[in-house]
């Protein structure tokens, strides 16, 4: 096919009108190859501390969510579906154990956070018959119960108490480095050492591959401190442990994964990458 | 006179596996054949392997 040029335009002119439709063309490409990652990819616009591996940030409509009376923890009719795309070659049901606890653990996705207070958290009671028992092995009589509170967007105010690598585990297919395990942390509604009445909450790895400016070195300054922090992320009950309610643990219900940390610094909630970069 | 002992023993094992793949059920398998393996160094003790699991 022949391409004829107008009469009357120069050769400079058809470049620079070639360069600007490139130009042009580039642009578009870039901004829907942007919203793509946004709609498949992540961020959560409700902390400064950068983007984590959601999907969506989705609130939760307010009609759906009934405060419990005595302040307890909200009763949310729909709660937000999982969303665990797996990290790291690592699938999402981890590679041994309960896949359907590590799905839970594994979930990158983001909500608007509900805050709560400490003690309807540690005071949620949960079946006997679900300890050390993986969830397809649950009556459903106790997945209800389980269910009813599981999979809510909360938000915790306390103080670490404590915080350390978890060694390899299933849900991060027994990833040995650093960056493959979750850090154990300890919430408690009174700043010290004392974890027996601690809410555990964890970071996994796919989490904080989004957040490189978290540190334990932060946490444990965090709790040498005594500074307040609050913890949001998924509420999630964890039974592999009972035996440790009462001894490191107040409850085997835990914040898992956290989505955001922040602490309370000259009186205002500043996100835990922000203390890093400080150099707090 | 006879005598017996419960031991635990914890290891730490390492290497290299695909993600996905299960590797408590390989580790596992790879335990009982070591300790089987060594027993024979051994002939004059029984050594039975009554468990071997992961610790959570």
């Amino acid at each position: 096919m022949n391409w004829r040029r107008p009469a009357g335009l120069s050769t400079l002119t058809a470049l620079l009108i070639i360069i600007v439709i490139v130009v042009a063309v580039a642009m578009v490409v870039r901004s829907s190859h942007r919203h793509a990652i946004v709609g498949a990819g992540a961020r959560d616009t409700s902390s400064a501390g950068g983007t984590v591996g959601s999907p969506t940030t989705r609130a939760l409509p307010p009609s759906a969510i009934a405060p419990a009376p005595g302040g307890g923890l909200p009763v949310v009719a729909r709660k937000p579906a999982p969303v665990s795309p797996g990290f790291e070659g690592c699938p999402a049901v981890g590679d041994h154990g309960d896949a359907a606890l590590n799905r839970l653990k594994n979930r990158v996705d983001s909500a608007v956070w509900i805050p709560v207070a400490f003690d309807s958290v540690l005071a949620l009671p949960w079946p006997s018959a679900v300890e050390r028992r993986a969830r397809d092995r649950w009556s459903r009589g106790a997945t209800s119960q389980v269910k009813k509170w599981e999979g809510l967007p909360l938000s915790i105010e306390g103080y670490f108490v404590g915080g350390k690598l978890e060694g390899p585990e299933s849900p991060n297919c027994h990833g040995a480095d650093a960056p493959m395990r979750d850090w154990h942390l300890w919430l408690a509604a009174q700043p010290g050492r004392d974890r027996r009445q601690a809410i555990v909450v964890e970071t996994t790895p796919v989490i904080r591959a989004t957040h490189p400016a978290w540190s334990l070195t932060t946490v444990h300054r965090l709790v040498r401190d005594s500074t307040p922090v609050r913890v949001s992320g998924w509420l999630m009950l964890d039974p592999e442990h009972p035996e440790q309610v009462g001894k490191t643990r107040g409850t085997i219900w835990e914040i898992h994964p956290i989505l955001r940390i922040e602490a309370r610094v000259r009186g205002r909630w500043v996100p835990l990458d922000s203390l890093r970069q400080r150099g707090r | 006179m006879r005598k017996a002992v419960m031991l635990e023993v914890r290891l730490w094992i390492e290497g290299e596996d695909e993600p996905a793949h299960d590797f408590v059920e390989s580790c596992t398998t790879a335990v009982r054949e070591i300790i089987a393996a060594g027993a024979a160094r051994r002939p004059e003790l029984t050594v039975k392997v009554r468990a071997v699991r992961e610790r959570s």
